[in-house]
Protein backbone atom coordinates (compact mmCIF):
# COMPACT_ATOMS: atom_id res chain seq x y z
CA UNK A 1 0.00 0.00 0.00
CA UNK A 2 1.59 3.55 -1.02
CA UNK A 3 1.61 5.76 1.74
CA UNK A 4 3.04 9.14 1.61
CA UNK A 5 4.26 11.11 4.31
CA UNK A 6 3.39 15.21 4.27
CA UNK A 7 6.57 16.56 6.45
CA UNK A 8 6.77 19.51 7.82
CA UNK A 9 9.97 21.23 8.99
CA UNK A 10 10.90 23.11 11.42
CA UNK A 11 7.62 24.82 12.79
CA UNK A 12 8.03 24.15 16.43
CA UNK A 13 9.06 26.41 19.03
CA UNK A 14 5.87 27.46 20.83
CA UNK A 15 7.17 26.14 23.56
CA UNK A 16 8.98 29.76 24.36
CA UNK A 17 7.14 32.42 25.88
CA UNK A 18 5.23 33.59 22.61
CA UNK A 19 2.67 36.21 23.14
CA UNK A 20 3.19 39.82 22.55
CA UNK A 21 4.67 41.59 25.43
CA UNK A 22 4.83 44.78 26.22
CA UNK A 23 6.66 47.13 24.61
CA UNK A 24 9.71 49.16 26.40
CA UNK A 25 10.03 52.70 26.30
CA UNK A 26 7.60 53.73 23.88
CA UNK A 27 3.85 53.77 24.14
CA UNK A 28 2.02 50.86 23.04
CA UNK A 29 -0.81 52.82 21.59
CA UNK A 30 1.31 55.39 20.08
CA UNK A 31 2.60 55.38 16.32
CA UNK A 32 6.06 54.59 17.57
CA UNK A 33 4.81 51.89 20.11
CA UNK A 34 2.80 49.87 17.55
CA UNK A 35 5.59 49.50 15.54
CA UNK A 36 7.62 48.04 18.27
CA UNK A 37 5.14 46.20 19.11
CA UNK A 38 5.13 44.59 15.96
CA UNK A 39 8.79 44.13 15.70
CA UNK A 40 8.65 42.52 18.78
CA UNK A 41 5.95 40.49 17.25
CA UNK A 42 8.18 39.25 14.54
CA UNK A 43 11.04 39.14 16.21
CA UNK A 44 9.23 36.47 18.20
CA UNK A 45 8.02 34.00 15.74
CA UNK A 46 11.00 34.38 13.82
CA UNK A 47 13.08 33.43 17.18
CA UNK A 48 10.15 30.46 17.20
CA UNK A 49 10.46 29.56 13.68
CA UNK A 50 14.04 29.05 14.04
CA UNK A 51 14.80 27.37 16.99
CA UNK A 52 11.84 24.37 15.50
CA UNK A 53 14.77 24.74 12.86
CA UNK A 54 17.48 24.35 14.85
CA UNK A 55 15.68 21.63 16.63
CA UNK A 56 15.39 19.64 13.63
CA UNK A 57 12.29 19.38 14.42
CA UNK A 58 9.58 17.07 11.93
CA UNK A 59 6.38 16.79 11.79
CA UNK A 60 4.99 13.54 9.78
CA UNK A 61 1.56 13.24 9.06
CA UNK A 62 0.55 10.00 7.26
CA UNK A 63 -2.00 10.21 4.34
CA UNK A 64 -4.67 8.66 6.18
CA UNK A 65 -4.32 10.60 9.02
CA UNK A 66 -7.67 12.67 9.79
CA UNK A 67 -5.72 15.70 10.59
CA UNK A 68 -3.55 15.86 7.25
CA UNK A 69 -6.06 18.27 5.57
CA UNK A 70 -6.20 20.54 8.23
CA UNK A 71 -2.49 20.51 9.15
CA UNK A 72 -1.47 21.19 5.53
CA UNK A 73 -4.38 24.07 5.44
CA UNK A 74 -3.03 25.83 8.72
CA UNK A 75 0.75 25.22 7.78
CA UNK A 76 0.21 26.75 4.60
CA UNK A 77 -1.94 30.10 6.06
CA UNK A 78 1.01 30.49 8.52
CA UNK A 79 3.39 30.59 5.80
CA UNK A 80 1.38 33.22 3.92
CA UNK A 81 0.36 34.80 6.56
CA UNK A 82 4.61 35.18 7.41
CA UNK A 83 5.47 36.89 4.80
CA UNK A 84 2.13 39.26 5.02
CA UNK A 85 3.50 39.80 8.25
CA UNK A 86 7.43 40.61 6.95
CA UNK A 87 5.57 42.88 4.30
CA UNK A 88 4.04 44.84 6.70
CA UNK A 89 6.79 45.34 9.00
CA UNK A 90 8.97 46.54 6.87
CA UNK A 91 6.42 49.40 5.35
CA UNK A 92 6.13 49.72 9.22
CA UNK A 93 10.40 50.42 9.57
CA UNK A 94 10.00 52.15 6.46
CA UNK A 95 7.47 55.12 7.66
CA UNK A 96 9.20 55.02 10.74
CA UNK A 97 12.56 55.74 9.78
CA UNK A 98 10.47 58.57 7.61
CA UNK A 99 8.78 60.02 11.20
CA UNK A 100 12.01 59.70 12.93
CA UNK A 101 13.89 61.63 10.47
CA UNK A 102 11.79 64.66 9.92
CA UNK A 103 10.92 67.40 12.54
CA UNK A 104 7.00 67.54 11.38
CA UNK A 105 4.33 65.85 11.85
CA UNK A 106 2.65 64.08 9.31
CA UNK A 107 -0.74 62.40 10.33
CA UNK A 108 -0.55 60.70 7.42
CA UNK A 109 2.36 59.00 7.70
CA UNK A 110 1.83 58.33 11.13
CA UNK A 111 -1.25 56.60 10.36
CA UNK A 112 0.30 54.27 7.68
CA UNK A 113 2.81 53.38 10.22
CA UNK A 114 0.51 52.69 12.80
CA UNK A 115 -2.08 50.95 10.18
CA UNK A 116 0.91 48.12 8.65
CA UNK A 117 2.22 47.91 12.18
CA UNK A 118 -1.17 46.60 13.84
CA UNK A 119 -1.40 44.08 10.38
CA UNK A 120 1.87 42.99 11.03
CA UNK A 121 0.70 42.00 14.48
CA UNK A 122 -2.24 40.66 13.28
CA UNK A 123 -0.56 38.80 10.60
CA UNK A 124 1.59 37.41 13.06
CA UNK A 125 -0.99 35.82 15.66
CA UNK A 126 -1.91 33.72 12.52
CA UNK A 127 1.36 32.29 12.70
CA UNK A 128 1.82 31.63 16.14
CA UNK A 129 -1.76 30.12 16.15
CA UNK A 130 -0.69 27.90 13.11
CA UNK A 131 2.69 27.21 15.45
CA UNK A 132 0.43 26.70 18.26
CA UNK A 133 -1.19 23.57 16.32
CA UNK A 134 2.02 22.01 14.76
CA UNK A 135 3.21 21.88 18.23
CA UNK A 136 0.66 20.40 19.81
CA UNK A 137 0.37 18.03 16.57
CA UNK A 138 3.99 17.04 17.57
CA UNK A 139 3.01 16.26 20.88
CA UNK A 140 0.42 14.17 20.57
CA UNK A 141 -1.98 16.57 21.86
CA UNK A 142 -5.08 15.83 19.62
CA UNK A 143 -7.57 17.00 22.38
CA UNK A 144 -6.22 20.89 21.71
CA UNK A 145 -6.56 20.61 17.35
CA UNK A 146 -10.24 21.54 17.18
CA UNK A 147 -9.80 24.68 19.67
CA UNK A 148 -6.60 25.39 17.68
CA UNK A 149 -8.50 25.23 14.42
CA UNK A 150 -11.10 27.16 15.45
CA UNK A 151 -8.54 30.04 16.57
CA UNK A 152 -7.08 29.98 13.94
CA UNK A 153 -10.15 30.84 11.65
CA UNK A 154 -11.00 33.55 14.36
CA UNK A 155 -6.96 35.14 13.62
CA UNK A 156 -7.59 34.91 10.27
CA UNK A 157 -10.53 36.48 10.11
CA UNK A 158 -9.27 39.58 12.55
CA UNK A 159 -6.22 39.71 10.04
CA UNK A 160 -8.75 39.91 6.60
CA UNK A 161 -11.21 42.49 8.87
CA UNK A 162 -7.83 44.29 9.87
CA UNK A 163 -6.41 44.00 5.68
CA UNK A 164 -10.11 45.90 4.90
CA UNK A 165 -9.76 48.67 7.12
CA UNK A 166 -6.05 49.33 5.94
CA UNK A 167 -6.98 48.71 2.72
CA UNK A 168 -9.22 51.56 3.01
CA UNK A 169 -6.80 53.70 3.57
CA UNK A 170 -5.09 53.30 -0.13
CA UNK B 1 -7.38 95.02 -13.25
CA UNK B 2 -7.20 96.19 -9.68
CA UNK B 3 -10.45 94.87 -8.84
CA UNK B 4 -9.74 91.45 -10.21
CA UNK B 5 -6.81 91.18 -8.09
CA UNK B 6 -8.93 92.33 -4.89
CA UNK B 7 -11.59 89.79 -5.76
CA UNK B 8 -8.96 87.07 -5.80
CA UNK B 9 -7.32 88.01 -2.30
CA UNK B 10 -10.76 88.17 -1.22
CA UNK B 11 -11.54 84.61 -2.48
CA UNK B 12 -8.64 83.05 -0.94
CA UNK B 13 -9.17 84.58 2.52
CA UNK B 14 -13.05 83.12 1.93
CA UNK B 15 -11.59 79.90 1.63
CA UNK B 16 -8.95 79.96 4.04
CA UNK B 17 -11.88 81.03 6.94
CA UNK B 18 -14.24 78.24 5.11
CA UNK B 19 -11.72 75.46 5.31
CA UNK B 20 -10.61 76.96 8.88
CA UNK B 21 -14.26 76.85 10.18
CA UNK B 22 -14.98 73.12 9.07
CA UNK B 23 -11.41 72.08 9.89
CA UNK B 24 -12.51 73.72 13.68
CA UNK B 25 -14.16 69.78 16.07
CA UNK B 26 -15.08 68.51 12.04
CA UNK B 27 -14.69 64.61 11.89
CA UNK B 28 -11.38 63.65 10.04
CA UNK B 29 -11.64 60.21 8.07
CA UNK B 30 -8.08 59.44 8.79
CA UNK B 31 -9.05 60.08 12.54
CA UNK B 32 -12.24 56.98 12.57
CA UNK B 33 -10.02 55.12 10.61
CA UNK B 34 -6.84 55.24 12.96
CA UNK B 35 -9.64 53.95 16.15
CA UNK B 36 -10.90 50.97 13.45
CA UNK B 37 -7.21 49.74 13.19
CA UNK B 38 -7.08 49.38 17.26
CA UNK B 39 -10.65 47.98 17.35
CA UNK B 40 -9.49 45.61 14.69
CA UNK B 41 -6.51 45.21 16.77
CA UNK B 42 -8.45 44.02 19.82
CA UNK B 43 -9.91 41.12 17.72
CA UNK B 44 -6.44 39.98 16.90
CA UNK B 45 -5.59 40.01 20.70
CA UNK B 46 -8.86 38.50 21.10
CA UNK B 47 -8.09 35.54 18.96
CA UNK B 48 -4.60 35.15 20.74
CA UNK B 49 -6.42 34.56 23.87
CA UNK B 50 -8.30 31.90 22.89
CA UNK B 51 -5.52 30.26 21.20
CA UNK B 52 -3.81 30.87 24.53
CA UNK B 53 -6.64 29.29 26.50
CA UNK B 54 -6.67 26.02 24.99
CA UNK B 55 -5.17 23.78 27.64
CA UNK B 56 -7.93 25.52 30.47
CA UNK B 57 -11.29 24.96 29.37
CA UNK B 58 -12.78 27.43 32.25
CA UNK B 59 -9.82 29.81 30.74
CA UNK B 60 -11.01 29.03 27.10
CA UNK B 61 -14.62 29.36 27.86
CA UNK B 62 -14.23 33.18 29.08
CA UNK B 63 -11.43 34.17 26.43
CA UNK B 64 -14.36 33.12 23.88
CA UNK B 65 -16.91 34.90 25.65
CA UNK B 66 -14.85 37.74 25.85
CA UNK B 67 -13.73 36.99 22.04
CA UNK B 68 -18.15 37.56 20.98
CA UNK B 69 -17.79 41.06 22.94
CA UNK B 70 -14.81 42.02 20.72
CA UNK B 71 -16.16 40.94 17.69
CA UNK B 72 -19.36 42.24 18.63
CA UNK B 73 -17.97 45.79 19.43
CA UNK B 74 -16.25 45.59 15.88
CA UNK B 75 -18.95 44.92 14.02
CA UNK B 76 -20.28 47.99 15.86
CA UNK B 77 -17.63 50.14 14.77
CA UNK B 78 -17.74 49.13 11.41
CA UNK B 79 -21.23 50.05 11.22
CA UNK B 80 -20.44 53.85 13.03
CA UNK B 81 -17.39 53.80 10.30
CA UNK B 82 -19.17 53.19 7.59
CA UNK B 83 -21.52 55.92 9.14
CA UNK B 84 -18.50 58.09 9.38
CA UNK B 85 -17.56 58.07 5.99
CA UNK B 86 -21.03 58.93 4.40
CA UNK B 87 -21.57 61.80 6.96
CA UNK B 88 -18.09 63.09 5.94
CA UNK B 89 -19.31 62.48 2.32
CA UNK B 90 -22.76 64.22 2.72
CA UNK B 91 -21.12 67.41 4.43
CA UNK B 92 -23.10 66.10 7.84
CA UNK B 93 -20.91 67.09 10.76
CA UNK B 94 -23.21 66.40 13.74
CA UNK B 95 -23.88 62.79 11.96
CA UNK B 96 -20.09 62.56 11.56
CA UNK B 97 -19.64 63.59 15.09
CA UNK B 98 -22.33 60.88 16.63
CA UNK B 99 -21.23 58.15 14.33
CA UNK B 100 -17.30 58.94 15.54
CA UNK B 101 -18.46 58.73 19.30
CA UNK B 102 -20.31 55.58 18.20
CA UNK B 103 -16.96 54.15 16.90
CA UNK B 104 -15.14 55.09 20.11
CA UNK B 105 -17.06 53.91 22.60
CA UNK B 106 -17.28 50.37 20.40
CA UNK B 107 -13.27 50.90 20.69
CA UNK B 108 -13.54 51.40 24.60
CA UNK B 109 -16.20 48.75 25.24
CA UNK B 110 -13.55 46.30 23.13
CA UNK B 111 -10.16 47.59 24.92
CA UNK B 112 -12.55 46.93 28.52
CA UNK B 113 -13.33 43.62 27.45
CA UNK B 114 -9.61 42.50 26.91
CA UNK B 115 -9.25 43.38 30.46
CA UNK B 116 -12.45 41.45 31.55
CA UNK B 117 -14.67 43.99 32.04
CA UNK B 118 -17.83 43.22 30.00
CA UNK B 119 -20.02 45.85 29.32
CA UNK B 120 -23.42 47.23 31.51
CA UNK B 121 -25.59 45.86 29.29
CA UNK B 122 -24.03 42.87 27.99
CA UNK B 123 -26.64 40.75 30.16
CA UNK B 124 -29.13 42.67 27.50
CA UNK B 125 -27.43 42.62 24.28
CA UNK B 126 -27.71 38.45 24.92
CA UNK B 127 -31.15 38.54 25.98
CA UNK B 128 -31.63 40.23 22.45
CA UNK B 129 -29.70 37.90 20.35
CA UNK B 130 -27.00 40.93 19.49
CA UNK B 131 -24.27 38.65 21.08
CA UNK B 132 -24.33 35.12 20.80
CA UNK B 133 -23.12 32.73 23.44
CA UNK B 134 -20.37 30.73 21.55
CA UNK B 135 -20.76 26.64 21.63
CA UNK B 136 -19.00 25.47 24.15
CA UNK B 137 -19.72 27.97 26.61
CA UNK B 138 -21.61 27.26 30.00
CA UNK B 139 -23.92 29.41 31.22
CA UNK B 140 -22.65 28.88 34.31
CA UNK B 141 -19.44 31.37 32.70
CA UNK B 142 -22.08 33.56 31.18
CA UNK B 143 -23.60 34.40 34.62
CA UNK B 144 -19.96 34.67 35.96
CA UNK B 145 -19.69 37.26 33.29
CA UNK B 146 -22.75 39.07 34.23
CA UNK B 147 -22.89 39.07 37.33
CA UNK B 148 -19.20 39.32 38.97
CA UNK B 149 -16.87 41.52 38.90
CA UNK B 150 -13.85 40.24 36.92
CA UNK B 151 -11.12 42.65 37.09
CA UNK B 152 -7.94 42.80 35.77
CA UNK B 153 -5.18 42.03 38.30
CA UNK B 154 -3.78 45.02 38.45
CA UNK B 155 -6.99 46.45 40.57
CA UNK B 156 -7.41 43.70 42.63
CA UNK B 157 -5.18 45.01 45.43
CA UNK B 158 -1.91 43.90 43.66
CA UNK B 159 -2.30 40.40 43.13
CA UNK B 160 0.14 38.71 40.75
CA UNK B 161 -1.45 36.69 37.88
CA UNK B 162 1.73 35.25 37.27
CA UNK B 163 1.40 33.37 40.50
CA UNK B 164 -1.70 31.63 40.79
CA UNK B 165 -2.76 32.36 44.48
CA UNK B 166 -5.67 31.47 45.91
CA UNK B 167 -5.54 34.40 48.37
CA UNK B 168 -8.78 35.13 50.55
CA UNK B 169 -9.67 39.23 50.27
CA UNK B 170 -13.00 38.70 52.38
CA UNK B 171 -15.22 38.09 49.33
CA UNK B 172 -18.39 35.65 49.88
CA UNK B 173 -21.01 33.64 47.61
CA UNK B 174 -24.28 33.89 47.14
CA UNK B 175 -24.26 30.92 49.35
CA UNK B 176 -22.20 32.55 51.78
CA UNK B 177 -19.18 30.97 51.77
CA UNK B 178 -15.65 32.60 51.39
CA UNK B 179 -14.58 33.11 48.18
CA UNK B 180 -10.91 32.54 46.66
CA UNK B 181 -9.51 34.97 44.10
CA UNK B 182 -8.01 33.06 41.73
CA UNK B 183 -5.72 35.15 38.67
CA UNK B 184 -5.07 33.32 36.11
CA UNK B 185 -2.72 32.93 32.91
CA UNK B 186 -4.58 35.90 31.24
CA UNK B 187 -4.65 38.12 34.40
CA UNK B 188 -7.84 38.05 34.64
CA UNK B 189 -9.28 37.25 38.59
CA UNK B 190 -12.35 35.45 39.11
CA UNK B 191 -13.77 34.80 42.69
CA UNK B 192 -14.45 30.87 43.13
CA UNK B 193 -14.65 28.85 45.73
CA UNK B 194 -13.99 25.16 45.73
CA UNK B 195 -12.34 25.13 42.28
CA UNK B 196 -15.98 26.77 41.23
CA UNK B 197 -16.18 30.00 39.87
CA UNK B 198 -19.11 31.57 41.47
CA UNK B 199 -20.76 34.75 41.54
CA UNK B 200 -20.27 36.87 44.45
CA UNK B 201 -20.31 39.74 46.41
CA UNK B 202 -17.93 42.20 48.58
CA UNK B 203 -14.70 42.79 45.90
Amino acid sequence: MKKKSWIVSGLLGVLMAFSVGTVQGRDADSVLGAVDEAKNAVAQARAAIKKGNDQSVNLSVSEDSPYLNSVVSVVKQGSENWKLALAALEKAEECEAKLLSSSVKDKNLELYAKANARLAVARVSVVEVSLAYVEAMYNGKTEKLKVLEEAMGDAVEAANRMQATFDLLN
Amino acid sequence: MKDKKLSKIVFIAGAVVFSALLGAGAVDLNDALDKMIDLNGTGTVAAEKVADAADDAKSLEMAKLVQAVVNYEIQQGAAALDAVRAAIASGDDAAAKAAMKDLEAALDVAQEALKGRFPKDFESLVERGEIVIPPGVSQETVIVAIDTPVVPATEAGGVNPNAVPWESKGVQSAQGQEAGIFANAQGLITPQVGGQIVPVTGI
